[in-house]
């Protein structure tokens, strides 16, 4: 059930009733009944896999719980987690395997598949409750507002909120749905205005150069963002409303002054996921070898560090998709982390000597700018169909760059042939008004508070950008897609 | 006890209804004003502006089978067509019936019926071309009976538009000015210059090679007609059934097709009222006259609107 049809908030409105007109004792397993509903509407077939991923979970994570031997344990972990990513991987690839009759790829399925794995790896450490329940599994791992496209929570994060007993609060509705509002403002009123004008280049790249090309990039930077942190506020809000916080995916990512700091920035609950599951125990057995060999400690920390964050990117790029795109843009982002590690100190020493650092607010701008570019760049290889698009789209980025003129009438292409997808039929006015959007979100952002709610004491200039943002959403609004970018990983 | 906080919420969907009945208006003024003519038809019924002599009534079929030019030009009439898409005869009753809440009325109305007429469809389609005329008495009485929503549509501001993007958006374009020009359309006639294609043809017998369909006569749709004929007589209004063509291999496939016309037949020698049935015509051999297989083109239009009128003139109609 997509997050923008009607039929979802009435279901969510339902099962808010539901959750707390029911006793205390009763809601975990109504609440577990409510996720199975909420999945079924995508078939059959969809709870089949998800139910076999919480059985296989809950299974290994009892044997895990009852071996007594360490050796024991992480061989169980090491099945469980193979299992895991046996089924993931036969999912996403198939069609690498299978010509005909492949089967539906689960939405969601990479995302609760992460949980698992989290659940498991977390069970194998002791820091799960030795008593914790089939039905608290089960609705950790399938937790409706949270499936679709996460975010992936640790157990520790929502099993107790799972459990607790939450009382209805007006509060929690009114904050859910104001995160709510604000994720539908960025999902229908930018990312999906933007979306046929990204589409219109990136479909057929060949018929686009210079100008179109190069906007169409900057574009897809913004939709990507916009849809994905939408999808997210409307998550977390429809889980305020049971009383439950889900964690926070994005700390305007866009701002970050380095590659590292965008990925402690952006899909958060992501990062974190890679950060503790792989880069660390990378990097902490490849130090335990280092030591006992004593190489130089440098060196050594530098090639760790090398080799945990490509390997980390590298499954990153390999969860989003099948193609080579995503794990070219999962190299694009290991390589960019150890650059900004090796040469740090050159570019501290530039920065120096040409005075750069003495002017810290143009310093960090410049960084902002370099980061952002960088991620741009990255991003080509995410969105473009196939790698020899991608090298178009790169190879004509500033194709008649030497001609204004010229390059500025291949801006004006990237409006050829979008005038029935555009709510205006003058698409320049279209592209004014997105931009007009995007100023209104990042003002709403930069005066929200962690909870993304509006923190403006002034009553007037508060309930003016929420009605600004429920009125765009009602007039501006796209509801034809019903789906997200990250549906499909 | 009701505390300062839920004050707050109240006066704040105050606030937010005040700004969504004005929206609703600045919407509607739009769309009042919109050169979009599945809209601006109905605002021409509505603002009085249609004085004409011979007014055609129907559906999309009628907007493409009556060249009110050739009419026009002939019988020196003042000619109006107001085919409304995707309409059956309790919609050609509404239209009837605010055409003369606003307009003077006309001598003579052609009513233009398909093989379809008489059925009863629950889905109002084309919806979007009611938007503004749901507060108009009739248009809601008859599209209430077909769906729940247009009360809410009614009576809750904004939601007609949150609904029906279609509208919405030509009310914000015509709003702003940046509306697309429309072609092709002369006093409600709409020409289209576009031919059957042969594979269409062939899509569509095949189609039709599983069975044959039975149109329903539903008893409203019935009343409807007699209605319609009724207010026509107490106006003083002559009124012409016209059974305009269909593409044969179309009405081929009814297995009551004889029937529906002859039910059309009886209502209007019941009524002392003119039928005219080109369902036998030459017109509807000839996939040169269509554009699909319930529309003619603008040559079809042409042959045919010749031939009503030559007809008119003879049966004393228009002199």
């Amino acid at each position: 059930m997509s997050f923008l049809s009607f039929n979802y908030f009435y279901f969510l409105s339902g099962a808010v009733v539901l959750y707390f007109l029911l006793p205390f004792k009763a809601r975990s397993y109504s609440l577990f009944l409510l996720n199975i509903v909420f999945y079924y509407f995508y078939g059959f077939y969809f709870i089949a896999v998800l139910v076999l991923i919480i059985l296989g979970t809950y299974i290994f994570s009892e044997f895990i719980e009852r071996s007594k031997a360490v050796n024991m344990k992480n061989a169980i972990l090491f099945i469980s987690i193979g299992f895991l990513v046996v089924v993931l991987l036969f999912l996403k690839y198939q069609k690498f395997i299978i010509i005909e009759n492949a089967l539906l790829f689960p939405i969601g399925i990479s995302f609760y598949v992460f949980k698992s794995i989290s659940y498991l790896i977390e069970t194998q450490r002791g820091n799960m409750d030795k008593n914790n329940s089939f039905i608290n599994c089960a609705s950790y791992i399938s937790f409706f507002p949270a499936i679709q496209a996460g975010p992936i929570d640790r157990p520790s994060v929502l099993i107790p909120q799972l459990q607790s007993n939450n009382k209805f609060q007006i509060d929690n509705i009114l904050n859910g749905s104001k995160l709510i509002v604000f994720g539908l403002f960025k999902k229908c009123v930018i990312a999906d205005r933007l979306s046929p004008f990204v589409d219109n280049v990136y479909n057929n790249p060949q018929n686009f150069k210079g100008g179109a090309l190069l906007l169409a990039v900057f574009l897809y930077s913004f939709q990507i963002y916009f849809d994905f942190s939408g999808y997210t506020d409307i998550a977390i809000g429809s889980a305020r409303f049971f009383g439950i916080n889900l964690s926070k995916n994005f700390d305007k990512p866009y701002l970050s002054k380095s590659i590292s700091e965008f990925w402690r920035r952006w899909h958060i609950t992501l990062s974190t996921f890679l950060r503790d599951y792989i880069f660390l125990p990378i990097a902490y057995r490849m130090s335990k070898y280092f030591t006992v060999n004593k190489y130089s400690r440098y060196y050594t920390d530098m090639i760790t560090y090398i080799i945990a964050s490509i390997v980390t990117m590298l499954v990153a790029g390999i969860w989003h998709g099948n193609g080579l795109g995503f794990i070219i843009w999962g190299l694009l982002h290991g390589i960019y982390l150890v650059n900004s590690r090796l040469f740090d100190k050159q570019r501290k020493k530039i920065s120096n000597a040409i005075g750069l650092s003495k002017y810290k607010s143009i310093h960090n701008s410049f960084k902002i700018v370099i980061t952002f570019l960088l991620i741009t760049f990255a991003w080509i290889f995410f969105r473009a169909n196939n790698l020899n698009d991608a090298l178009y789209v790169i190879g004509n980025l500033f194709n008649g760059i030497f001609s204004p003129g010229e390059y500025l009438k291949g801006i004006n292409s990237i409006i050829i042939g979008v005038d029935k997808y555009a709510y205006f039929y003058k698409p320049r006015v279209e592209i004014f008004l997105v931009f007009v959007f995007i100023i209104i979100a990042a003002f709403a952002n930069k005066y929200s508070n962690e909870n993304n709610v509006l923190v403006i004491k002034n009553i007037f200039v508060r309930w003016s950008v929420y009605y600004i943002l429920i009125f765009s959403v009602l007039i501006f609004g796209v509801f034809r897609y019903q789906k997200f970018i990250y549906y499909q990983f | 006890m009701v505390s300062l906080g839920n004050y707050k919420i109240i006066l704040f969907f105050l606030v937010f209804c005040l700004i969504s009945i004005f929206i609703n208006f600045v919407l509607d003024n739009g769309l009042a004003k919109t050169n979009i003519y599945e809209y601006k038809k109905f605002n021409d019924i509505r603002n009085g502006n249609i004085d004409c002599d011979l007014l055609i009534i129907g559906s999309s079929r009628a907007r493409n089978h009556y060249n009110t030019e050739i009419i026009d030009s002939i019988l020196k009439v003042k000619t109006h067509n107001i085919g409304i898409l995707a309409s059956f005869l309790d919609y050609n009753l509404m239209t009837l019936k605010i055409f003369l809440q606003f307009n003077k009325k006309p001598k003579t109305v052609i009513l233009d019926m398909s093989i379809y007429s008489m059925q009863d469809i629950d889905e109002i389609r084309n919806i979007n071309q009611y938007v503004g005329l749901f507060d108009n008495e009739n248009v809601y009485s008859t599209l209430r009976k077909k769906s729940i929503s247009i009360w809410f549509y009614r009576y809750i501001p904004l939601l007609k538009y949150i609904v029906n993007r279609e509208a919405l958006q030509t009310s914000l374009n015509s709003f702003l000015n940046k509306e697309k020009n429309q072609i092709g359309i002369d006093k409600g006639y709409s020409n289209i210059d576009k031919r059957l294609e042969v594979y269409e043809i062939e899509r569509l017998a095949d189609l039709f090679s599983n069975g044959k369909e039975t149109i329903n006569q539903d008893a409203e749709r019935i009343n409807d007609l007699k209605e319609f004929i009724n207010i026509c007589n107490k106006e003083g209004i002559n009124l012409v059934l016209v059974f305009s063509p269909s593409y044969e291999l179309l009405l081929n496939n009814v297995l009551n097709k004889e029937e529906v016309i002859k039910k059309y037949e009886e209502i209007a020698v019941e009524n002392n009222i003119i039928f005219m049935d080109y369902s036998k015509d030459d017109i509807c051999k000839n996939a040169d006259f269509f554009f699909d297989c319930d529309h003619l083109n603008n040559k079809g239009a042409n042959v045919f609107t010749e031939k009503l009128i030559r007809r008119l003139l003879k049966e004393g109609f228009c002199k």
